[in-house]
């Protein structure tokens, strides 16, 4: 189909239901970046996330005709992305027992793996990697629920409605967890922004 | 409005969704306190900072690799692909060394600073139901504990607390409280003494507790205690939640 790239994710996933492998492609295409990024924000580890993601399209392909299509496409695939990501966690847990805090700080080392610019001057690139693996640490940091609230809000830009629905908590909720995991970050970012 | 009120609207007022009254409100004691005004400013750009990170690129290979996988999906269950880097190996003593880490990290904080800190401590402990008698027919048990001061106690039952409750205390001068159902464990005198009492009380009682403390006077000054155990958490899922705050 030629007009793919004009169609609703909602459109595009009830083609999927009928079998339509290239309305698969177009949603690849549209969600392939943000669920990496939402998987990476979690784990820290660049390629695990990325065959995380693969497998969470492979997951809307499998479990197509369970989609309702009255619901938004965009809070299905990231319950789906979510729960894949807390398996893995659950996954990396059960399989070293106990995860150490060196393991921990490897896993936060990689944070600035894919962060980095070309086009800037050397020390420049160095200034802004090293500014954006220390943001992406304090996320990283941050407790569960919080980091679950702020990651989908300010990573994704997705609203506190959509929030809500993917975390199955209530709008009130979603406001004090976005409140309170901002200003555990503004804290620990306060060194490095400036009035 | 109040300073406490006012934070509790940084991120509405932020995201634009704050009600007509409430802007009113917010703007009028930003204009007359400086402070505020200013932890708003630094709370916009922190925002901005974490809004602005790139996303990670993914392999060019990514839908190839995707069309793969459901083709192996349709011919046959998949195997789990192995880790790319092996975890750490199994270590007995770390469950206590991440948690004495993470008491170390209170300790070096003062107890009355006017900053935020928080840490979270959570402990696995075998459950043992002698032990929670022994707490709930004696506030001695715990008074005695080496260096603490018991300001009050009073056990009706250690049996009421349920999973998904969680009781907040506020923080009185140097005191430290937790509830255990209808106990109040009032520690006071230094913050090494306060932790430690409520330490052993999580310890004592044979039961899990996640134990946040959280020292804000602009949002919450206190304890925040959780009980895990009756939840569907496993002990290693406890381990990564401690050593990931």
């Amino acid at each position: 189909m030629s007009d793919l790239d004009r169609r609703t994710d909602e459109e595009l996933m009830n083609l999927c239901v009928e079998g339509s492998e290239e309305a698969l492609g177009e949603l690849v295409k549209r969600y392939k970046p943000r669920i990496v990024s939402v998987v990476y924000r979690y784990i820290n580890d660049p390629i695990r996330a990325e065959e995380i993601a693969q497998e969470v399209f492979v997951r809307v392909w499998v479990h197509r005709e369970k989609y309702r299509r009255t619901a938004r496409f965009s809070t299905w695939i990231f319950t789906i992305a979510l729960n894949l990501t807390k398996n893995e966690i659950r996954y990396r847990v059960r399989h070293s027992k106990v995860m150490s805090i060196e393991g921990l700080k490897e896993m936060g080392s990689n944070v600035g793996f894919f962060l980095r610019d070309r086009s800037r001057d050397p020390q420049e690139k160095l200034e802004e990697s090293e500014l954006q693996e220390v943001v992406g640490k304090a996320i990283a940091s941050l407790p569960t629920k919080y980091r679950d609230a702020v990651v989908l809000r300010d990573i994704e830009g997705l609203s506190y409605e959509e929030v809500g629905e993917i975390l199955s908590i209530p709008g009130g909720t979603v406001r004090s967890r976005i409140n309170r995991g901002r200003l555990i970050l503004k804290k620990r970012l306060e060194p490095y922004v400036s009035c | 409005m109040k300073c406490k009120a006012a934070r509790r609207l940084f991120s509405a007022a932020f995201d634009g969704e704050l009600s007509a009254s409430e802007e009113r409100q917010f703007k009028e004691h930003l204009a007359a306190c400086a402070i505020c005004s200013r932890e708003f400013v630094l709370f916009s750009r922190s925002v901005e900072l974490v809004a602005s990170l790139p996303r990670p690129s993914s392999s060019p290979l990514f839908e190839e690799k995707v069309i793969r996988a459901l083709g192996e999906e349709e011919t046959g269950p998949r195997r789990r692909p192995e880790l790319p880097v092996p975890l750490a190996a199994p270590r007995p003593a770390l469950a206590f060394a991440v948690a004495l880490v993470l008491v170390g990290l209170l300790l070096v904080a003062p107890w009355n600073q006017s900053d935020w800190e928080s840490a979270l401590v959570s402990r696995r402990v075998e459950r043992s139901e002698v032990a929670m008698k022994e707490l709930a027919k004696s506030a001695t048990d715990v008074a005695d504990l080496a260096g603490m001061e018991k300001r009050s106690l009073t056990v009706a039952t250690l049996d009421g607390i349920d999973s998904a409750s969680s009781e907040r205390q506020s923080l009185f001068g140097e005191e430290l409280s937790l509830w255990k159902s209808k106990a109040r464990i009032v520690a006071g005198g230094s913050t090494e003494n306060a932790i430690a009492l409520l330490d052993e009380v999580a310890y004592s009682d044979g039961a899990v507790f996640e134990i946040e403390f959280v020292l804000d006077p602009f949002l919450f000054e206190g304890a925040e205690v959780r009980r895990l155990d009756a939840s569907s958490l496993t002990a290693e899922e406890m381990e990564l939640a401690s050593a990931t705050f």
